[in-house]
């Protein structure tokens, strides 16, 4: 579908003229592309705010006790020990605490303050690596891999996002980036909202038989062959149409699609997974990888005041969402491994920001003063105190496995007292966007002309990679 | 190839030495590198050590140390020894920013090595090509007298340099589907293309009657440019706020484009949210502030002109500056705007202006509305050619998919006819900036009715090479297409999101009764074959102001209504409500007089159902004057029986058949406001399907659609569980409205396709509707406009 002699051909005078407004055109040639070591992504995604201290970077446990100091706390959670030495995880991360020598955790993780916490902005910002507002629609990083790499296996949709529903919370400003934006809607997500009911996306309608779906498909073929059309036609317009028709019914009907049927996997399989809609999404992903997708996201799903937007009853919540990640993400890790396809997919486990019990925003700024719901009292009165925490830029934790990355490395380092924040290697959006990049054979010069705008997959195409991250940098 | 960029890149046709496109671009990306990195201390505000590198001439004579730019040799430059110095060393360039990125060194060095090339570097800056502003009357090509639409004399002399002969004008079907869906947005119905005559004019005139589609239909295509109906939150102050009713009314009313504009503009009641732009929470980029936004959406809808790259740093697409950009975002501003080039303050404040000076000024410290209206006088002065220009090349791309300038918002770009282009903007302008009339002009002409052209690719639009030779295959927009199922299957969309100026709608209808000339002994199955005449008068309360009217009806067998002695409504068909616009009837009046002509063209039921609705100044509630008890009726008119003066003492009072049932039960339109009784896809939220058929987000402006289809589209078609349960709900109407299956099939053709379907098609008959129905929707013939 890609035809890569199209892209890389000579600049041609005609679309100097043409690269002011419109369709964005590649207007240059690739000098180098870096050797890839990945062909797929599992975005694993932490939606809306997953805190280090409680999580990955863990810090100073301080057990709850009623009239407590609230700036006391750090940790609401023990720490355990992971399968790499001197390296603790918070409770309830054991079982990935025992893959982390299949990968590297990132704990230096530093994202924009922008001013304001806003959790879609701050999506916006990691999916596209640019800060929202944007003059140009900015395409999701799953849009630009699907456009740079295309389909893996033509029947699969190369570009899949898991478990985000969008008939509630923000509806609007989570579409703005789960779009290929000015790169085309050719190149947007497929979207599974229910794992458990993922087969319904790729098979017949409802109440539609085998059959009937056969039927239905020749008589279409009959008509167009009829309307006389099909054949002499050379409209692109006209091509695209019966092209993708013909891909929809491939997919549909072909052995592909049975990827998406979670019934299939074998009960104790499916159980390993199944901590909830996320896990499953894991199962789900894995069973897309093993089939051919090129980028899929599962993420925890962002509902305002859900999953990891923990502010009350943070400790409980927090716990209950380590349960529903810690055996699913584990288990892919392991299974992809088991099936040989670990060493050429890269698994990328991110939020949008970390949190923090006392500070809003990034490390230096104090939580804004008056009337504010998210602000704990001075003495934690209640167990619903316990565990609440704010929005915090400073630092944040991000796993990497397979697809070239380092084996049991931890990289960064933030402080052991508040703020928590970054002290060593701080890691930029950008940068773990420039790695993944690099890591699928991606050159960082990678742009197109829209609006007469040169745009990149990192902005400018400046971001750098972060070597040490790769096993072979 | 080198002529093309000549032009690109000089203020003339002919440059002195012309660079290749290679070049063009190497140099554009060595002087953005200049731009980002080097200006600020060496360009227009400062200039240390006396070099400036943001202009030719003195870029090439160099500075305090000698030259910096040594062409051909980057080895021997200054400027890249610099640039390669360790950060610590005190030449190291630029001292504060640390070294450049050896990428962006690379290129430099890959341009010097090439000669340094600069375009034209007479004056300021770089010289981008520029359409003039002026406005231009050409005069007829020579030879073309045969063609009587001014735009055909142009095409022909334009044909006629390319050695391309006319071809054959497409067929009345092709024709009227083309001119209906440009139009009205809608499908025709078999019935007007059986009752088509070939009368092309009348028919665009007939369609261009339909007032409401026609909003209808448009709406989106201003949406999408004012960056209307945006939906989205990460705001704050009343965010995005929408003008859709204001931009509805001015669809309605054609409100002539000069004017449309000053009220965008001025921020006239309703419009004011384009210019308010987005203003979101948190941080954001100094050149999305709203007042750059207000300053972008401008050139870009207004003025085909690009400015976004200019709201950060001086532009290298065009020669537009950082100034230019913040100039005009002043003009909205409620206090000094503080100038920033890429993102950081440079200290300097904003005087409010124009880019252009010879259209006029503003007065920088004069209030803000003020300088709002300075702006809107000069966009819309009669000089100012280039607002008509980049509007009528938005009506030629909207009616033929691709402008006589593309991109459409890059007016700058070259047009394949010059002259074409200047004479229908300067007609446009001349003639009160109607859009109606120039699209009308562009419809009847014969250019219009070529045979469709198929493109190989969309580049090949996008190409300045690009030939003429006929409107291009189009696609159905998202808003065509489900209008297109809301009709044939069943309807879509039941609610509306938004109904323009008030609420209600003709559910002010629910109340008006069928009535007909008592004269049948009250058989109501028994009516003589033959034209009736109704009327009803009422007095408008004193001293209110009526604003809008709108007419909804539908007679057994058809109407003619009149309103104030205006003819407002005709509806030929008796199974279908159709309701129309009839403000223009009561603007002024003191009351209104209702006259139907109702005819029954063969013995039997007879009935008519109207209902007028009136909205006054100051007020929600329409008064609403429905058929029903103190009509009168007459079976023979006296002469200006239509008319409000007429004395209608003799006529009698007519028979009230009742509100419903009758043999009408299924009429349709009555209760909603569309025809068909389904609310257009414009006047509802995007939804998914929409969405992926390409009804953009509008978080930004886009004015480009998606055409080509796509693997989701037609998963959405092949699996998605709501348009199937649309087809299998309308499977069964269809059945059971036409039990024979030949004769549903026939239909179904006639309706979505236009045509019968031909002796190898019958068979078709066979399939299960529902599958029939999502066949014939996907069909290139129902999806493509040829």
């Amino acid at each position: 579908m890609n035809d890569r002699r199209t892209f890389l051909r000579q600049l041609s005078a005609a679309s100097i003229a043409a690269m002011t407004v419109g369709s964005p055109r590649r207007s240059y040639a690739i000098a180098s592309k870096p050797k890839a070591t990945a062909d797929t992504v599992i975005l694993l995604w932490m939606a809306g705010g997953m805190a280090h201290t409680e999580t990955f970077d863990p810090k100073r446990y301080v057990p709850f006790e009623v009239g407590m100091e609230a700036g006391k706390v750090l940790s609401t959670f023990e720490s355990r020990p992971t399968v790499i030495d001197g390296v603790q995880f918070s409770e309830g991360l054991e079982e990935i605490g025992k893959v982390m020598d299949r990968g590297t955790v990132i704990r230096s993780h530093v994202v924009a303050d922008m001013g304001s916490i806003l959790h879609s902005r701050h999506q916006f910002h990691w999916h596209t690596c640019y800060e929202p507002p944007q003059s140009v629609a900015a395409p999701h990083m799953g849009a630009w891999v699907a456009k740079e790499l295309g389909a893996r296996n033509p029947v699969v949709p190369p570009f899949i996002v898991i478990g985000q529903r969008f008939d509630r919370g923000e509806k609007e400003e989570l579409k703005a980036f789960h779009t290929a934006g000015f790169l085309g809607s050719e190149y947007g997500p497929f979207l599974v909202e229910e794992p458990t009911a993922a087969l319904e996306t790729v098979r017949p309608p409802k109440g539609m038989t085998p059959e009937r779906f056969e039927a239905r498909h020749s008589l279409y073929r009959e008509m167009l062959k009829k309307s006389g059309v099909a054949e002499k036609s050379s409209d692109y317009q006209q091509d695209s149409l019966l092209r993708s028709m013909e891909q929809a019914y491939g997919l549909l009907r072909s052995p592909e699609a049975r990827a998406f049927d979670l019934a299939l996997e074998p009960k104790e399989a499916y159980d390993a997974y199944n901590t909830g809609r996320f896990g499953l999404g894991c199962l789900l992903a894995r069973r897309l990888t093993e089939a051919g997708a090129r980028f899929i996201e599962v993420t925890s799903e962002y509902i305002p005041f859900e999953y990891w937007d923990t502010h009350n009853t943070g400790h409980d919540r927090t716990a209950d969402m380590k349960r529903q990640i810690d055996r699913p993400v584990a288990q892919l890790v392991r299974d992809l491994e088991a099936r040989g396809l670990l060493d050429r997919t890269l698994i990328v486990l991110a939020s949008e920001f970390s949190r923090d019990a006392m500070l809003e925003g990034a490390a230096a700024k104090p939580a804004p003063e008056g009337a504010d719901t998210k602000k704990l009292p001075e003495k934690m009165s209640e167990m619903k105190h316990y565990g609440m925490h704010r929005h915090f830029t400073g630092a944040g934790s991000v796993l990497m496995f397979g697809g070239g990355i380092k084996r049991g490395q931890v990289y960064g380092k933030t402080a052991d007292e508040r703020p928590c924040t970054t002290i060593e290697n701080p890691v930029s959006i950008g940068n773990i966007h420039q790695t993944m990049y690099h890591a699928l054979g991606i050159s960082p010069e990678t742009h197109y002309e829209i609006e007469g705008r040169p745009f990149y997959t990192t902005p400018d195409g400046k971001s750098p990679i972060i070597p040490a991250l790769l096993a072979k940098a | 190839m080198k002529y093309l960029v000549s032009i690109l890149f000089s203020a003339g046709a002919f440059a002195a030495e012309p660079i290749s496109p290679e070049l063009a671009v190497l140099s554009a990306e060595a002087r953005g590198i200049l731009a980002h990195n080097c200006t600020k201390c060496h360009g227009q505000q400062k200039q240390k050590a006396e070099l400036r590198l943001d202009l030719r001439e003195a870029a090439m004579k160099g500075g305090e140390s000698g030259a910096a730019i040594t062409p051909g040799k980057p080895n021997t430059s200054e400027l890249i020894r610099r640039l390669k110095l360790p950060k610590k060393d005190d030449e190291a360039m630029p001292p504060e920013k640390g070294p450049l990125d050896p990428k962006d060194i690379a290129t430099l060095e890959k341009w010097i090595a090439a000669g340094a090339p600069w375009p034209d570097g007479a004056t300021a800056g770089i010289v981008f090509q520029r359409t003039p502003i002026a406005p231009r009357t050409p005069d007829f090509p020579a030879g073309t007298e045969t063609f009587e639409n001014p735009v055909d004399k142009f095409v022909a002399a334009y044909f006629l340099e390319k050695k391309f002969a006319w071809p054959a004008p497409v067929d009345n079907r092709t024709y009227l589907r083309r001119a209906s869906l440009d139009v009205i947005g809608l499908l025709p119905e078999w019935q007007e293309l059986q009752a088509f005559d070939g009368n092309r004019a009348k028919a665009v005139d007939a369609l261009f009657a339909r007032k409401e589609d026609y909003a209808g239909h448009w709406l989106s295509f201003w949406n999408d440019a004012l960056r209307n109906d945006y939906s989205g939150a990460g705001y704050i102050d009343g965010g995005r706020l929408p003008v859709s009713s204001w931009l509805y009314n001015a669809l309605l009313k054609d409100v002539p484009y000069d004017q449309f504009v000053r009220e965008l503009i001025t921020q006239a009641p309703g419009a004011e949210g384009f210019i308010k732009g987005i203003k979101w929470r948190g941080d954001v980029s100094a050149g999305q502030r709203v007042e750059l936004q207000a300053a972008q959406s401008i050139g870009q809808v207004l003025l085909g002109v690009n400015i976004k790259c200019a709201s950060c740093h001086d532009s290298f697409i065009s020669d537009y500056t950082l100034k230019d950009a913040h100039a005009l975002a002043a003009v909205f501003s409620d206090k000094p705007l503080d100038l920033f080039r890429c993102d950081k303050a440079t200290g300097e404040k904003a005087a409010a202006a124009f880019f252009w000076p010879e259209l006029g000024s503003i007065t920088a410290e004069a209030p803000r509305a003020e300088r709002r209206k300075q702006l809107a006088d000069i966009l819309t002065k009669k000089e100012n050619g280039r607002l008509a220009r980049v509007m009528v090349n938005r009506l030629w791309a909207a009616c033929f998919g691709r402008g006589l300038v593309e991109p459409v918002d890059a007016l700058d770009n070259p047009p394949w006819s010059r002259d074409l282009l200047d004479w229908l903007a300067s007609d446009f302008a001349a003639n009160g900036y109607r859009v109606t009339r120039t699209l009308r002009l562009i419809l009847t002409s014969r250019a219009y009715q070529l045979p469709a052209v198929e493109v190989a690719s969309a580049d090949e639009l996008a190409k300045s090479s690009f030939v003429f030779q006929g409107p291009i295959v189009r696609r159905l927009s998202a808003e065509q297409f489900t209008d297109a199922v809301s009709r044939i299957a069943t309807p879509l969309y039941k609610k509306r999101k938004f109904v323009p100026g008030d609420k209600g709608g003709p559910a002010f209808a629910a109340g008006a009764q069928w009535i007909w000339n008592d004269e049948a002994d009250g058989n109501i199955n028994a009516f003589p074959q033959g034209k009736r005449y109704f009327r009803t008068a009422v007095e408008f309360p004193k001293g209110s102001k009526p604003r809008l009217a709108r007419v909804v009806g539908s007679a057994d067998n058809t109407l003619a209504c009149y309103i104030n002695g205006t003819r407002v409504l005709d509806n030929p068909n008796w199974n279908e409500a159709v309701d129309a616009d009839a403000t223009d009837a009561v603007l002024g009046q003191t009351g209104i007089t209702v006259a139907v002509m109702a005819d029954n063209i063969a013995p039997g039921a007879a009935g008519l159902r109207l209902a007028v609705a009136v909205w006054f100044e100051g007020q929600k509630t329409p008064l609403v004057v429905a058929t029903g008890p103190g009509w009168r009726s007459a079976q023979k008119p006296a002469d200006g029986w239509e008319k409000s003066a007429f004395a209608d003492g003799e006529w009698a009072p007519v028979l009230t058949l009742g509100p419903t049932g009758l043999p009408w039960a299924d009429v349709r339109g009555f209760t909603l406001l569309e025809h068909g009784g389904f609310v257009r896809a414009a006047f509802v939220d995007n939804d998914p399907l929409q969405n992926v058929l390409g009804r953009p987000i509008r978080d930004q402006i886009n004015m480009s659609r998606p055409t080509q289809a796509t693997l989701l589209q037609a998963l959405t078609f092949a699996n998605g569980r709501s348009f199937d349960d649309t087809l299998t709900k309308a499977a069964a109407k269809w059945t059971a409205r036409i039990p024979d299956a030949t004769a549903r099939l026939t239909n179904i053709y006639r309706t979505a396709l236009l045509r019968e379907p031909r002796a190898d098609e019958l068979a078709f008959a066979a399939a299960a509707p529902a599958d029939l129905l999502w066949s014939v929707l996907l069909l290139p013939e129902f999806q493509l406009i040829r």
